[in-house]
C-alpha cells in the first residue's frame, strides 16, 4: 500500500513537472471553450432581436412598433402570426416575442388599470433573458406613459420558454468538460503505459516484487483526480467568464465525471494493451478520439445531423458522458435521471477492462 | 529447502542452480536444457554472441520469463511458479531500460526502493549513488545522463534492495572503452562488498578481465564453463601469430613448422598461425624466413583468448560489432516523437 502512495506521489510530481501535459490538461480546455464561446456564443450586452406580432391597427400599436424600431440595440421583425413568431423564438432567431393583442386600442382607452402585453422570451440563458426583459419593459412602459400621461398604463406580462435554439455556452461548457475527461484519461493512461512498455520501464518494474496493480492503480487514481480538477476549472471559468448557470449538485457532477473518467481510463488501457509501440498507440488514440470529439455532440448538438450519422453517434461512449453531464450541470437533475447514460458508460468500462485484461502484454 | 536432486557438492556455496532449463518460442528453442551453478560471492559471466540465449536465461532466473522445462533455484528458493520471493532478493539491471522522465535520480532510487518495500533515508540514497559514482548527479533527471551514467544508475537500482545476487545484462554494450572500464571498476567494487554478480556480455575482454568463471553460450547451449584461464588453456593454443612476408610461400610449408597447429594465408602476403607453443613457432618461422631469404614484417604474437575459445567451439567469431563500438560515443536510439498532444509518456 505504501508503494501505491509512493507511485501516486511520483506520478503527480512527474505530471506537475511536465509543462506540456499541464498546458493540455488545464489550459487548453479553457482556451478552447473561450475561443468557441467568443466565436459562436450569443453575445450578451449586445443587440437582440424582437418579433412584434401586431394584431391591432390602433394608434398605440403603431407607436409601440415605432418605439421599438427607434430603440438602440433592438432589431424588430414583424411575423404575421403569433405562431410564426414563437417558432422564430424557438429557433433562436429572436430573443423575445411581443404580442399586441387585437383590442389593444380599446383596452388602453377604456381600461382602468395597466394593460399587460404578453411577452414571450427565451429563459434558457438568464443573463440574456434579464437584459431582453429589462429593455422591453422599459420601452413598453415609456410608450404607455408618453401616450397616456398617466402612470402606469402599459406593462408586459413575461412568458418564459426554453428555446430549442440553445444558448451556445450553456451547451458548450459541459461538452468541454466531457471532452477533457476523455482526453486526460486516454492520453494519460495509454500514453504513459505504452511509453513505459516501449522503454522497458514496465519490464524493469516487473523484475521487482511490486504487484503491478499498485503501479496501475496509482496511475488510474491520479488521472481520475486530474479529471475532477479539470472539471472544476472548466466549470469555474464557465461561471465566471461566460455566466453559465450551474444548477446541478457538485457531488452529482463529480460522480458523473468519475464514472466517465473510469470509462475512458479503461479505454486507455485497451489501447495500451493492443499497441506494440508508441506510434501504434498514437494512431489508435487519434482513431478513437477524433470521431468522439466531433460526433458526440461536444461542440454542436447532433440532433440535427443527418440520419445516417445517428447510429455512429449512438455507439460513441462520449455521447453518453456529454448527455449525462449536460443534464446534471444545466438541468440540475439527479443521478437517477441519467441512469441509462451512466449504465451505458459502466457497461463500456466493463467491456474495455475485459479486452485490456485479455490482450495485455508486458513487453 | 532445496528440492531433491538439485543439491550438489558444496551446495552451501551455491547461490544459483539451473537444471535442464529450457525456453521454446514458436520456431526456435532459445535455451535448450542448460544446467550450471553460480557460486556465492563470485562474478559469473555468460559469454556469447547476440541470440545465444543469454538474456532469455537471465530472464528465467530473474522471474521475468517462465521456463518451459527445468528448474532454477536462487538462494535456496525455487524461482517458479511464483517468483515474487526471489524477486525481492535479487537485483536486476535490464538491457536498455530507460527510466521515468521528470523524476530526479534520488527520487527514482527512492521509488524503486519502495517497489521492494525498502524505505531508504536520504543518506542511504546518497551512499548508493556514491557507490556508482553518481552522487553529484543526484538532482539530475535520468534523461540528462550520458550512456555510461545511465548504466550506472541502472546498476544502482539493481542494488537498491541489498540483493544477494545482482544480474547485469550486457552492462557495457554501447559504451565507449573508457566508460566501459569505469563500469568494470564499479562492478568489481559491488562484488567486493559481498554481492554475487551474474553478467552477460559479448565482449571477450570483459569476461576475461572481470569474471571469475565464464559460461560460453551459443544457440541455447552452454558450450563450456570454467575460469577464463582454464578455458584458454584447454584450447591447446598458446598464441596467435600474424605477419606478412616479402614474397609468397605455400601455406602448407607454414603448417609444417614446429609448434604450429593451424595456419592460414590472407591477401597481400599476410599469414596467420595458431601456435600450441609460441616460442618454438616463432623460432621456426624466423628460421624458415632466413633459409629462403624472406623478410618477415608486421610480426605480431598475441596470447590466445576467449575469442579463440569461442572460435574453436563454434567456428564463428564472437562479436562482429566490437570494432564499431570502439572509440565511439554511446550508441543511442533516436528519441521518439512527442505525442500529438504532447502528453504521452508522462
Amino acid at each position: 500500500m505504501r508503494a501505491f502512495f509512493d507511485f501516486l506521489k511520483a506520478f503527480t510530481v512527474m505530471f506537475a513537472r511536465n509543462r506540456q501535459a499541464m498546458f493540455w490538461t488545464f489550459f487548453f480546455p479553457v482556451l478552447l471553450m473561450g475561443l468557441l464561446g467568443v466565436v459562436f456564443g450569443r453575445g450578451f450586452g449586445g443587440d437582440f432581436n424582437v418579433a412584434i406580432v401586431k394584431l391591432d391597427d390602433g394608434m398605440v400599436a403603431n407607436v409601440m412598433v415605432q418605439a421599438f424600431k427607434n430603440a438602440d440595440g433592438v432589431h424588430v421583425t414583424r411575423p404575421a402570426t403569433e405562431a410564426e413568431a414563437l417558432q422564430q423564438l424557438a429557433d433562436g432567431t429572436v430573443q423575445g416575442v411581443l404580442v399586441l393583442p387585437p383590442d389593444l386600442q380599446r383596452d388602453f382607452a377604456e381600461g382602468d388599470g395597466t394593460t399587460q402585453l404578453p411577452f414571450h422570451y427565451d429563459n434558457s440563458d438568464m443573463a440574456t433573458a434579464g437584459q431582453v426583459l429589462g429593455v422591453t419593459q422599459q420601452i413598453v412602459e415609456s410608450v404607455g406613459n408618453d401616450i397616456a400621461k398617466v402612470q402606469p398604463k402599459l406593462g408586459i406580462q413575461p412568458v418564459g420558454m426554453k428555446a430549442q435554439g440553445f444558448n451556445y455556452l450553456d451547451f458548450l461548457v459541459p461538452g468541454i468538460v466531457a471532452l477533457s475527461i476523455m482526453q486526460t484519461a486516454i492520453f494519460g493512461v495509454a500514453g504513459t503505459i505504452v511509453t513505459y512498455k516501449e522503454k522497458g520501464v514496465l519490464r524493469r518494474l516487473r523484475a521487482t516484487p511490486l504487484p503491478m496493480s499498485s503501479f496501475m492503480g496509482a496511475n488510474v487514481l491520479m488521472r481520475v483526480v486530474t479529471s475532477l480538477i479539470q472539471t472544476a476549472i472548466v466549470l469555474g471559468v464557465g461561471i465566471l467568464l461566460f455566466h453559465v448557470q450551474i444548477s446541478g449538485s457538485l457531488l452529482v457532477i463529480a460522480a458523473v465525471a468519475i464514472i466517465g473518467s473510469g470509462t475512458f481510463v479503461s479505454l486507455g488501457f485497451t489501447i495500451a494493451a493492443v499497441s506494440k509501440n508508441v506510434e501504434v498507440a498514437q494512431a489508435l488514440m487519434n482513431v478513437v478520439q477524433t470521431p468522439m470529439m466531433f460526433l458526440s455532440g461536444i461542440f454542436f448538438p447532433m440532433t440535427n445531423a443527418p440520419a445516417w450519422i445517428q447510429p455512429i453517434v449512438k455507439i460513441l461512449p462520449l455521447t453518453y458522458l456529454a448527455n449525462a453531464l449536460r443534464a446534471v450541470i444545466l438541468d440540475g437533475v439527479g443521478l437517477w435521471a441519467v441512469r441509462w447514460d451512466l449504465l451505458i458508460l459502466l457497461a463500456c468500462t466493463g467491456v474495455f477492462v475485459l479486452v485490456a485484461w485479455r490482450s495485455f502484454r508486458w513487453e | 529447502m532445496s528440492p531433491a536432486g538439485v543439491a550438489s557438492p558444496g551446495a552451501a556455496g551455491v547461490v544459483i542452480s539451473l537444471r535442464g532449463l529450457t525456453k521454446r518460442y514458436a520456431d526456435l528453442t532459445a535455451v535448450d536444457g542448460i544446467s550450471f551453478e553460480v557460486r556465492r560471492g563470485e562474478i559469473f559471466g555468460i559469454l556469447g554472441p547476440n541470440g545465444a540465449g543469454k538474456t532469455t536465461t537471465l530472464e528465467m532466473i530473474e522471474g521475468l520469463s517462465r521456463p518451459d522445462d527445468g528448474e532454477v533455484i536462487v538462494d535456496d528458493l525455487p524461482v517458479w511458479p511464483d517468483p515474487t520471493r526471489v524477486k525481492a532478493r535479487i537485483g536486476v539491471q535490464l538491457q536498455a531500460t530507460a527510466l521515468f522522465d521528470f523524476l530526479r535520480l534520488h527520487e527514482i532510487i527512492r521509488l524503486f526502493g519502495s517497489c521492494y518495500g525498502v524505505r531508504r533515508s536520504t543518506a542511504d540514497i546518497d551512499a548508493l549513488l556514491d557507490r556508482v559514482g553518481l552522487l553529484e548527479k543526484r538532482g539530475s533527471f535520468a534523461a540528462q545522463l550520458s550512456g555510461g551514467q545511465a548504466q550506472r544508475l541502472s546498476i544502482a537500482l539493481a542494488l537498491v534492495n541489498d540483493p544477494v545476487v545482482t544480474f547485469l545484462d550486457e552492462p557495457t554494450t554501447g559504451l565507449d572503452p573508457r566508460a566501459r572500464r569505469a563500469l568494470w571498476d564499479v562492478i568489481r567494487a559491488i562484488n567486493e562488498a559481498g554481492t554475487t554478480v551474474v553478467l552477460t556480455t559479448h565482449y571477450m575482454e570483459e569476461a576475461e578481465r572481470l569474471c571469475e568463471r565464464v559460461a560460453v553460450m551459443d544457440h541455447g547451449h552452454v558450450m563450456a564453463l570454467d575460469t577464463p584461464r582454464a578455458l584458454v588453456h584447454g584450447l591447446g593454443a598458446d598464441a596467435h601469430i600474424t605477419f606478412t612476408l616479402s614474397a609468397p610461400v605455400p601455406v602448407s610449408d607454414l603448417c609444417e613448422l614446429d609448434g604450429v597447429s593451424t595456419c592460414a594465408a590472407h591477401e597481400a602476403e599476410g599469414y596467420s598461425l595458431v601456435a600450441d607453443d609460441a616460442q618454438r613457432a616463432v623460432v621456426s618461422l624466423l628460421g624458415l624466413a632466413a633459409q629462403r631469404e624472406l623478410e618477415v614484417k608486421n610480426l605480431d604474437v598475441q596470447g590466445a583468448n576467449l575469442e579463440d575459445v569461442f572460435l574453436q567451439m563454434t567456428g564463428r567469431k564472437l562479436a562482429e560489432e566490437e570494432e564499431e563500438d570502439e572509440g565511439g560515443e554511446k550508441v543511442e536510439k533516436p528519441r521518439r516523437r512527442a505525442f500529438l498532444f504532447g502528453r504521452g509518456g508522462r
